[in-house]
Formats: C-alpha cells, sequence, structure tokens
C-alpha cells in the first residue's frame, strides 16, 4: 500500500503520456516509420529480447558504463578529498578544472578515437569525462565545507592529524560526497549513448545507430526507452542508498 | 594551584579598531573545585575559557592548565558515531586494547545512565541525553580539568535543573575539576564553590564570590535569594528606586 501511495503519481504520469502519445498517432495519420506509435514500440522491444539483442546491449552498455564511473569516482574522490583538504592547492587547480569543465564529453571524442581507437574504450573514455568533474567538485566543496564544530571536537580530544583525516573529515564530508556521486551518476548516463555511437559494435548506442542505418523508427524508440529505463532505474537504486546514508547520519535530504 | 592565569589579556582587531576581549585577568582554581564564570555576552568569558582549553593560541601573559577537555552548549557530539563511539573517541587516542576502550565506554555509559543508549545515534536522543554523552566522553579520559561552555543553554528549563543536578552527583562522584562558564545567575549559585564575575569593555574579573552554602542547594532558600540580589547588583541590574516626581 505504502509502495503504491509512492508509485502511483508516476503510473498516473507514464499511462497519459503513452496515451496522449496513442491518440497523436491515431489521429495525426503519421508516417509510422518516422514517428511510431506506442505498440509498434512495444513489439520492436519484445523483438529486440526475443532475439536476445536486448540483454547483451545492456550488459555491454552497463559493463563500459561502470568502468568509465568506477575510474571518475575513484580518482574524483581521492583528488577531491586531496584538494579540498589543501585548499591552497586548490586555489591553483580550480581554474583548470573551471575551465576544462564546460567542454561537452562529445567534444574529446576524435581525440579519443585518435588516442585510444574504437571498441569500448570511447563510450568509457566519455563516461569517465562526464561523471569526473561534478564527482570532484562536489567532494572538494564537501570537505571544506564541514561544520568547523566537529574539527573542534577533534582538538578537543587531542587527535592526530591522521585521526582527524579519517575518523572526522571522511565521515563528516561522507553523505554530501554520496550527493556528488549520484549527480554524477545521472550526468554519466546520459553520454554512454554518445560514446557508443562512435565505433562501438555492441550496446544500447550501437542498437541507435543500427535502427538508424536500418530505418527501424521502431527499434530506435525501442531503444531510447530502455536508455530512460535504465537511467530511472540507477537514479532510484542510487537515491535509496543515499536516503538511507543521510538516515543513519541524522541528516534529511531536502 | 591546578589552574592559574596570570595577567592574561586578549585583543580583536575589527575593522582597523581594536577591542579588548580580556584585559589583565589573574585566576586561580584549586583541584577539585566547582568554578563557574557567569557575565553578560561579550565579557570575554568564552575568550578566557578558549584560552584555557587552548583553541585561541594567541594571548598575552600566561597561563598554565593541565589536561583539560571541553563541553560545549552544542554538545560536541559526531552524528555518525553511536553513543558508545562518541565516548570513545577520545580514549580511541589514548594507548588502550579494544577490551579496555570498551570497559571504560561501560563504565562511563553506566555512570550517565545511558547503558540502554549505548548503539543509539545522538540524533535519536533528547537535548540532556546528548550532554550526557559528552559529560560521558569528557569524563572517560580522565582530564584534570573539564571546561564547559554554556553546556546546558541549549535545554528547556526543567531539563536544565536536571542535568544541574546529574553534574552536581557526577561530580561529587568524580572530584573532577570543574569551570563552567553560564549567564544564568541561579545555574552559578546553584552549582559553584566559586563565581567569578565578569563585566564587558573591556572584559574583565569583577569580582570573586564564595558561595558557601551546603549542598544540594535550596532555590528558595533566603540564603540563595540574598546571593542573587548581590550579583544583580554587582552586575547592575538593581533598579534604584526612583522618587516620585509628583504625589497627587
Amino acid at each position: 500500500m505504502l509502495i503504491f501511495k509512492k508509485i502511483y503519481p508516476a503510473v498516473i504520469g507514464f499511462t497519459v503520456l503513452i496515451a496522449v502519445w496513442q491518440t497523436a498517432t491515431l489521429l495525426g495519420g503519421y508516417n509510422p516509420a518516422l514517428f511510431p506509435p506506442p505498440l509498434s514500440v512495444v513489439s520492436g522491444l519484445w523483438e529486440l529480447i526475443r532475439e536476445d539483442i536486448l540483454t547483451k546491449a545492456i550488459v555491454h552498455s552497463l559493463g563500459r558504463f561502470f568502468a568509465g564511473y568506477v575510474a571518475a569516482a575513484a580518482l574524483g574522490l581521492v583528488l577531491g578529498l586531496y584538494f579540498g583538504y589543501f585548499h591552497n592547492a586548490w586555489r591553483f587547480v580550480n581554474p583548470i578544472i573551471q575551465f576544462l569543465r564546460p567542454i561537452s564529453p562529445i567534444a574529446w571524442l576524435p581525440f579519443v578515437v585518435l588516442w585510444f581507437g574504437i571498441g569500448d574504450i570511447p563510450a568509457v573514455v566519455i563516461v569517465f569525462i562526464a561523471a569526473f568533474f561534478p564527482i570532484l567538485l562536489i567532494t572538494v566543496s564537501s570537505v571544506s565545507k564541514i561544520d568547523r564544530n566537529y574539527l573542534k571536537v577533534a582538538k578537543n580530544f587531542g587527535l592526530s592529524p591522521l585521526d582527524v583525516f579519517i575518523k572526522i573529515i571522511l565521515p563528516a564530508a561522507f553523505p554530501h560526497m554520496t550527493s556528488g556521486l549520484h549527480i554524477a551518476i545521472g550526468t554519466a548516463w546520459v553520454f554512454i549513448v554518445a560514446g557508443e555511437m562512435v565505433g562501438a559494435q555492441s550496446g544500447l548506442g550501437f542498437l541507435i545507430v543500427d535502427a538508424r542505418q536500418n530505418m527501424r523508427a521502431d527499434l530506435l524508440m525501442a531503444a531510447m526507452v530502455v536508455i530512460g529505463l535504465l537511467g530511472l532505474a540507477l537514479d532510484g537504486i542510487f537515491g535509496m542508498a543515499e536516503k538511507r546514508i543521510y538516515a543513519k547520519w541524522g541528516m534529511t535530504k531536502k | 594551584m591546578f589552574v592559574k592565569v596570570d595577567n592574561v589579556s586578549k585583543t580583536f582587531e575589527q575593522n582597523g579598531a581594536f577591542f579588548h576581549a580580556l584585559r589583565d585577568v589573574n585566576l586561580e582554581i584549586e583541584k577539585g573545585e566547582f568554578v563557574c564564570l557567569l557575565g553578560p555576552s561579550g565579557c570575554g568569558k568564552t575568550t578566557l575559557l578558549n584560552i584555557l582549553a587552548g583553541f585561541e593560541p594567541v594571548f598575552d601573559g600566561t597561563v598554565s592548565v593541565g589536561s583539560s577537555v571541553t563541553i560545549f552548549q552544542n554538545f560536541g557530539l559526531l552524528p555518525w558515531r553511536t553513543v558508545r563511539r562518541n565516548i570513545e573517541l577520545g580514549l580511541e587516542t589514548k594507548k588502550l586494547s579494544k577490551q579496555e576502550i570498551r570497559g571504560t565506554s561501560d563504565e562511563y555509559l553506566e555512570l550517565v545512565g545511558l547503558k540502554s543508549f549505548a548503539n543509539h545515534y545522538p540524533h535519536q536522543l533528547s537535548g540532556g541525553m546528548r550532554q550526557r554523552v559528552a559529560i560521558a566522553g569528557a569524563l572517560a579520559i580522565h582530564p584534570e580539568i573539564i571546561f564547559m561552555d554554556e553546556p546546558l543553554g541549549a535545554l528547556d528549563s526543567f531539563t536544565r535543573m536536571q542535568m544541574q543536578d546529574e553534574i552536581l552527583r557526577i561530580w561529587e562522584k568524580r572530584k573532577t575539576t570543574i569551570m563552567l562558564i553560564t549567564h544564568d545567575i541561579d545555574e552559578a549559585i546553584y552549582l559553584s564553590d566559586r563565581i567569578v564575575i565578569m563585566s564587558p569593555r573591556p572584559g574583565k574579573i569583577q569580582e570573586i564570590l564564595n558561595v558557601s552554602m551546603p549542598r544540594p542547594r535550596e532555590r528558595n532558600l533566603p540564603e540563595f535569594l540574598n546571593m542573587r540580589a548581590k550579583i544583580l547588583e554587582i552586575l547592575h541590574f538593581t533598579k534604584e528606586q526612583q522618587p516620585p516626581d509628583y504625589y497627587l
């Protein structure tokens, strides 16, 4: 009952969306090859599932996604903790980061292909670039914004610098750091498709390229639906984990 | 002398103007004594405590203090640690085995009556309970003196009175030296052996009063009320009886 209460607005929203979509295709008389109705998208989806294309595509995409994301998280968190703690060093690095950040990960694609070739690498690198900046920036700010009272407590009990880092700074910054990881997961997922449209022979991005080349608007739309649903799932899972962390820390997430 | 403050002055610079937070403060505290620093906001009592506790390293004059721990108004607990782990924070800096740490935290959980809350987090406790956790954590490392910076300021008046008894009970049991900052006159009279009254601009000690009433003290006894009247007078809060301008 509680779950129903939580998800019913989403269910109603999606039902209305699909109904409007179906009505538009019925009344508009559009060419289904240009604007497919929901039912043919569902049958396209079924075709992808039946021929075992979809599962493989999802597995490949998620594999590349997590390779890039985990690498970005590892580097972003380590550098973020370092620069948050040594804020003077950050003053030199921050301008460079702010300069690199607005450059779309896609702009890197030609170089990525030239340097790393085609295949799995472009998608992994694009996801890495997309995830790295938000994780780094939010980690730095979460360390530098730690409640000064915690540092006073550390001084009060005479903690060593290493203990201050492990027992105070790390746990105090942790909830905000997970927010950075959460934001980055959504941002980076957006770019998996772009990364896989360059020379990959599998994955959801490849599915899109493939459907376009075969003029299969239903399969194209089906792939888009799957990308959206997976993004929703990733965000939901992370959101739940984040909520638990915030609850344990005695904080409420706005 | 257990705590010795010698000619301590502290000046802050604010927008080019100098402001004397403390000027020529001298104070001595005996071992096992319960001293309250009483005064209005801006009289430098927190500055004095910060100097004694080592949070404020730059000042003029000399102080000598033994090992100390401070209890803050906002309790100074770490929200991601359970009650037990908060009490153990200070113990972890000592060279103790896991069992010794566990045993000591058990002992202090018992002392402040929070044994059944050992695995709760601070946000699950009331304000009074949180302050008891802070007190347990401070006592656990056996400091020679405990500084308390308006420790009960965030509590409602009923919890506050309960906590005053709690602090006295623990103090009598442990015989730790305590210096407590407050701006509550009754609290100072109820708790202290000596009350150090401070006045602002520049922050200095105005007067030191001995409180010789036996504990537990009754807040309504004439002695208590006299003391209170005296302090109000020192702090210039008593209204002079103005003769009326005219009679009808």
